[in-house]
């Protein structure tokens, strides 16, 4: 059975300026030893003491306010990044869609490039073979799906991207702002398909700032500040703290 | 994929998939001039063509390895911080475009030493046992570069400067003949030196390596095959973090 569970998980990162061996910062490093001045490596606390499981038939929805960890957390989940504290155990095949249109080569034809990104999110040849009829034809592109992925615009990269994305059948689905792609027309193509997705999977867990969405949707919502689980509850609570937070924090801006 | 980034990597080019031969045979050829023409580099009863086609066929995908291992998983960044991959993929997918790059080599190098090579020598048994270790030390260089260069930004710098010393402190366009007989012995306890000798040897009448510098070399190897294993397991889980 799939499952997501999180036991005091910190993540934080080395400073960018401490992050690579440089020759200056080795020889200012040495020269802090021997004056003993050494300033300590500098990290970010990106998230701290996350403790949280999930379940068979749980749809989560992740809200807060920008920068406060949410993105990051849906890549320890998908053990892009390993915590540096705490364990993060997850069963179950797994689909991160935390973006549209990674790993693409713009040199490649756009049927190339289906066959590449489809191999990076974990599909066999077999399953790509099978797929691609459905994936070409939900895409709608026409005759470009065979032109170098230069030629395109940002709309049709993006609606075989979500072309993709949607032939995967994961059992824990992790998506980040990746909702409505493409003209109105394929607009409401693709939302029928994504809850279609969304139903394939028994474990979803969504980034999102369209709390319409998260309310309706999710059963269970999780609210990050500044890397710490806030509240971890029924949504419609869970929004209503928020935007007593930040509709109030909004409020004050504005009189101001 | 590696079919793929192969194609796009000759996109638009004129000659296409042919520079994988004429780089190399460029290469060959400057350094014949050098040390055939303009030095006069006897090399009684060695080919000198031959030495310099072999040295560079072979080493040209160790270089490449340590190289373009170097860029293989900085390149990716965007893919690795959306997708979770492990980054040996990356690595894994040059190399196999290097592997077919030497297979193309190969095969020209084959048609060419058809007519150079005595065919019924015993030594050619080994070539395949010489190969694969080429292969292997070509796999652990371009994991080690691949992974150490997303911390050291300055590796990519450096490791040209170091495969080309490689190539000159190594036998690779001139047989350990060349080298004065009191230094060859030292000469020799370099893994590359030793391994590029027993390649001559495999091939033309070059003497083997001694036990001790072939135990050596092995250790080496060794050394280099659990040095990979150990930068992979230490660094690779936290390559994310360090973009």
């Amino acid at each position: 059975m799939p499952i997501i569970s999180a036991k005091d998980v910190g993540l934080r990162f080395v400073k960018s300026y401490d992050k690579t061996w440089t020759a200056r910062s080795k020889l200012a490093r040495l020269a802090g030893t021997l004056t003993g001045r050494r300033q300590p490596v500098s990290y970010h606390h990106v998230l701290t003491d996350i403790n949280m499981e999930v379940k068979d038939g749980e749809r989560v929805g992740v809200i807060g306010p920008n920068g406060s960890g949410k993105s990051t957390l849906l890549r320890v989940i998908s053990k892009i990044y390993s915590p540096n504290s705490g364990i993060m155990k997850v069963e179950g095949r797994l689909s991160s869609l935390l973006s549209l249109g990674t790993g693409y080569n713009n040199v490649l034809t756009g049927l190339e490039n289906i066959q590449m990104n489809a191999l990076l999110h974990g599909m066999t040849m077999k399953e790509i073979e099978r797929k691609l009829p459905e994936i070409i034809e939900f895409a709608d592109i026409g005759e470009h799906i065979n032109k170098p992925m230069k030629y395109y615009s940002n709309g049709m990269i993006a609606r075989l991207s979500f072309s993709i994305v949607l032939s995967l059948s994961p059992e824990i689905l992790l998506i980040d702002e990746v909702f409505s792609v493409g003209d109105i027309a394929f607009k409401r193509k693709s939302e029928a398909a994504l809850h279609e997705l969304l139903d394939r999977a028994s474990i979803q867990v969504i980034v999102s700032h369209n709390l319409d969405l998260i309310a309706n949707h999710c059963n269970r919502a999780i609210y990050i500040e500044a890397g710490r689980m806030k509240m971890d509850g029924r949504p419609d609570e869970v929004i209503k703290r928020y935007e007593q937070d930040y509709g109030a924090a909004e409020e004050k801006t504005e009189s101001s | 994929m590696t079919s793929k980034s192969h194609h796009t990597h000759l996109y638009r080019s004129a000659l296409g998939g042919f520079w994988h031969y004429l780089n190399p045979a460029a290469q060959m050829g400057i350094y014949w001039f050098l040390f055939v023409v303009v030095f006069q580099r006897q090399t009684p009863g060695l080919n000198p063509f031959l030495i310099i086609v072999t040295g560079i066929t072979h080493y040209l995908f160790l270089n490449q390895c340590a190289i373009m291992g170097a860029t293989s998983v900085s390149s990716r960044e965007q893919v690795l911080l959306q997708i979770r991959l492990e980054p040996l993929l990356m690595v894994a997918v040059t190399y196999f475009e290097l592997v077919r790059r030497l297979g193309f080599t190969l095969v020209i190098f084959a048609l060419y030493a058809s007519f150079m090579i005595d065919w019924t020598r015993w030594e050619l048994l080994f070539y395949p046992l010489i190969l694969a270790t080429l292969l292997l030390a070509g796999g652990c260089l371009a994991t080690i570069s691949g992974i150490l260069a997303v911390y050291m930004r300055d590796l990519t710098q450096i490791i040209p400067l170091v495969m080309r010393l490689g190539l000159y402190f190594s036998p690779v366009i001139y047989p350990i003949t060349f080298i004065p007989e009191n230094l060859v012995d030292i000469y020799l306890f370099n893994p590359i030196a030793c391994l590029f000798t027993c390649l001559q040897w495999s091939i033309m009448d070059v003497p083997l390596p001694g036990t001790a510098h072939l135990v050596s070399m092995g250790c080496c190897i060794l050394a280099l095959v659990v040095a990979t294993s150990w930068i992979y397991g230490r660094f690779a889980p936290n390559v994310t973090k360090a973009f």
